[in-house]
């Protein structure tokens, strides 16, 4: 009955946190997404790539960049703060390429219609942009359920810290596991609700010729306060960090801290990361292939993966492999084979989805063309295929390294004893208030992460 | 023994059926018992509404698409039939697609080399005469993506032309080009088949398109090929109603046969040879019809559609009958006008369905 009591007060803390943070995120990724997308803001396109940076930065580090220089924000605010800031880009991101699809002849008969300029951006504009608006609010929900970083460093006691300290401090790993269970249980409504807010309307544009550009608003008097606010924005979750982090890196070389812990966790990093992308990446190209070549549950299922992997946190899935191996294999327990079948576990969907990508880019009729014009098989895929998706595996195979490079909990669980990484010396420096010592690992993480980052949102902006 | 005579393509009772995409529904019958022959370095347009098949024989002869029954041999050669399917690579087929697939990654030099044999691929003689067959002989080493629309339909088919194919198949090759261009590139197309001495099947649903390029036309319809014949003779001589109203503009007349005569709103006309007798419906095309303005004509033109080198005349006859006319630009008539009409041509017939 206590139980029930505590775990009943348990989700409420959640969903609390959830709801809360969703609603900031969906408000500030909207707006800068119009701002930066739809407005003469000056310089918007850098506007643009700043407001996308932050996806770049681990919750942990950010967690670490507040907690110590605002220990005051300890407990909701600081974890709704930080999460916020750093989730919101999952809903700027497609909310922007949505804006930048729409049609402006849309707009342009809903004006002639009769519609002032606000009803149409109501009635027309946003209600195009809404399944990207619903998908990156999900999205947000989902990331706050499944995150480690921020609330275990603020010291909010939602599902994942909760789970974290039941499975240390007790033998009986029970409770750790139904609290994981019914963490799958949420995140799965959130996946289930996900499918059912895309509706029956069609979003894709109608008709023939090419979309023009959509013209961009006049600020007018509004330009100054726009401005501003990007600026708190950007200062908030790039300066905030990256002034504290330079800050804390400078006091521990000043106190000749010894940066060996850092070299040492950076080399274990790369070590299993690299053993994650390349195992997970190998796996996720014929699946990919596959997918992409015929239209059958399997392809759908593949599109829909990218949510699944967000559906099953880290945390549930470092516990249920410990769980695994330690009745049944023991000889892999905490060794690194177990550690990167979880990354593959966790970023294959995120794999299938990059080579997905790359596989539409070399369409069945230029294999059809090649192999009329008298080459084997064999030969196309050498001479055709493989070039064409290459570049798109090999991205994909960086963004998995990266991933694994950022991932928490289930390393955490998992990695070898004696065996450091950059995301768990932050972790576990910042729970021990050694600051200056967690800094140059964030600080290293985050330049790594933040280049193919800022890459892939010009290359996007580029595309579209 | 020799080529002479050995038809390029030869299609015989060609089935072909797809199974729905999900399980349990009906397979589709796609291809009815085609039946077609290709003469050597001739250009044969088949020429039929989209769904009818055609895309589908076309990857049946090219070896992308398994025939279900029948056989194709391509230059004597059965390379699809009972038992036998060549794969594409051993065809020697060339493609042109819809889309002209031109292989983004490669250069234009490489995208027409491809099919070669490796020690001509890379600025061999073969690559620079295509380049200059195509009248792209300076544009060797752009990328796709920076050629015109017309440049790079040129460069697909230069690259199906260059390893010598027994037969070029090419899939609405005009289809996503803008009408002012696609007269131009039709007559490219044209032109470097002929040079090349290629056989050629175009597939098209687009009547004066394939009446206006092809040597032979071939009328598909739910599978089949309905007709075969010169461009003239499936225009002037229809085997039935539908290819007479696929293959151009027509009047539909109601009229009565006896001999060669027939009775219609449009007056006395004559039948051509073969015309059932009885109740018949008459095509009259709009070029056949004459009008001669005349204040006291028994007809009234109610519409004129005027296209500048010549216009269509809608003219309302005394029994209320509808007809249109194709008339000079310096014969055309407002509206309220009033004509004689009259029709010297012979007319087809086909008895009433």
């Amino acid at each position: 009955m206590l139980l029930r009591q505590r775990t009943a007060a348990l989700l409420a803390r959640s969903v609390l946190l959830a709801v809360t943070v969703t609603a900031a995120a969906v408000v500030l990724g909207v707006t800068l997404a119009w701002l930066t997308v739809r407005s003469r803001l000056p310089a918007a396109g850098a506007w643009g790539v700043a407001a996308a940076l932050p996806l770049a930065i681990p919750t942990y580090v950010a967690g670490l960049a507040y907690i110590s220089r605002f220990p005051g924000l300890a407990g909701f605010p600081g974890a709704w703060l930080v999460l916020t800031l750093y989730s919101y880009p999952y809903v700027f991101l497609p909310v922007a390429a949505a804006l930048r699809r729409v049609d402006p002849a849309t707009e342009e008969v809903s004006r002639s219609l009769g519609s002032s300029g606000w009803e149409t951006f109501s009635r027309i504009t946003l209600r195009q942009v809404r399944p990207a608006v619903a998908a990156g609010g999900l999205l947000v929900a989902l990331y706050v359920f499944s995150d480690f970083g921020a609330v275990s460093l603020m010291r909010y006691d939602a599902f994942t810290r909760v789970i974290y300290q039941s499975y240390q401090s007790s033998f009986d790993r029970t409770p750790a596991a139904v609290l994981g269970c019914l963490l799958v249980a949420v995140t799965v409504v959130i996946v289930v609700a996900e499918g059912r807010t895309r509706g029956r309307a069609g979003y894709a544009r109608s008709g023939q010729g090419a979309a023009r550009r959509a013209p961009t608003a006049d600020l007018g008097g509004w330009r100054w306060p726009a401005l501003a606010f990007v600026s708190a924005v950007t200062a908030l979750t790039l300066g905030v960090p990256g002034v504290t982090l330079a800050v804390w890196v400078a006091r521990g070389v000043s106190e000749g801290a010894p940066l060996a812990g850092t070299a040492a966790a950076a080399l274990g990093s790369l070590t299993v990361s690299v053993l994650g992308a390349i195992v997970t990446t190998l796996a996720a190209v014929p699946v990919a292939l596959l997918a992409a070549r015929h239209r059958t549950p399997l392809a759908r299922g593949v599109e829909r993966a990218s949510y699944a992997g967000h559906a099953l946190p880290g945390l549930v899935i470092a516990l249920s492999l410990v769980f695994f191996a330690t009745r049944y294999a023991g000889a892999l327990y905490q060794r690194v084979p177990l550690l990167v079948f979880a990354y593959f576990v966790l970023f294959l969907p995120l794999a299938v989805g990059a080579v997905h990508a790359s596989a539409l880019q070399a369409p069945p009729v230029l294999e059809d063309v090649a192999r009329s014009l008298g080459r084997s098989p064999l030969a196309v895929l050498r001479t055709i295929t493989a070039p064409l998706t290459a570049p798109g595996i090999a991205a994909g195979a960086a963004l998995v390294f990266l991933t694994c490079l950022k991932e928490l909990p289930a390393t955490l669980l998992l990695r070898p004893t004696g065996l450091p990484t950059l995301s768990v010396r932050v972790w576990e420096e910042t729970g021990a208030g050694e600051y200056a010592a967690a800094a140059p690992a964030a600080a290293l993480l985050v330049v790594v992460a933040a280049i193919p980052t800022w890459l892939l949102t010009r290359r996007t902006g580029t595309l579209s | 023994m020799t080529a002479e005579g050995v038809p390029a393509v030869r299609v015989r009772g060609l089935l072909k059926a797809f199974v729905g995409a999900r399980r349990r529904t009906a397979a589709t019958q796609v291809l009815h018992g085609v039946d077609l022959d290709v003469a050597p370095g001739s250009l044969l347009a088949v020429l039929g509404p989209s769904g009818c098949g055609k895309t589908t024989l076309l990857r049946v002869i090219a070896g992308f698409e398994r025939a279900d029954g029948g056989v194709v041999e391509i230059a004597g050669r059965v390379v699809s039939g009972p038992g036998t399917h060549l794969p594409p690579e051993q065809r020697r087929v060339g493609v042109v697609p819809q889309e002209q697939a031109l292989f983004p990654h490669l250069s234009v030099a490489g995208n027409v080399g491809y099919g070669l044999p490796t020690a001509e691929r890379r600025g061999g003689s073969r690559v620079a005469q295509m380049l200059e067959l195509a009248g792209l002989a300076e544009l060797g080493d752009r990328m796709p993506h920076e050629l015109s629309g017309g440049q790079q339909q040129r460069v697909a088919l230069a690259r199906a032309l260059a390893p010598g194919p027994s037969v070029v198949l090419l899939d609405e090759p005009f289809g996503g080009l803008d009408a002012a261009l696609r007269m131009t590139i039709r007559g490219h197309v044209r032109a470097m088949l002929h040079a090349s001495g290629a056989t050629a099947i175009l597939v098209t649903h687009d009547q004066e398109e394939a009446l206006s390029i092809a040597d032979r036309v071939a009328v598909m319809r739910d599978g089949a090929v309905i007709q075969e014949g010169a461009p003239v003779d499936v225009y002037s001589r229809p085997v039935d109603l539908g290819v007479a109203t696929f293959v151009g503009d027509a009047n539909l007349l109601a009229g009565t046969v006896r001999d060669r005569s027939v009775t219609t709103a449009l007056g006395s006309l004559t039948a051509r040879a073969g015309s059932p007798q009885g109740a018949v419906t008459v095509v009259v095309r709009p070029e056949q019809v004459r009008v001669r303005a005349a204040a006291d004509g028994a007809a009234e033109v109610i519409g004129r559609l005027y296209f500048g080198h010549d216009a269509i005349l809608t003219l309302r006859l005394p029994d209320g009958t509808t007809v249109d006319a194709r008339v000079a630009r310096s014969a055309t008539l407002e509206p309220g006008e009033r004509a004689d009409v009259s029709c010297a041509e012979r007319v087809v017939c086909f008895p009433l369905e």
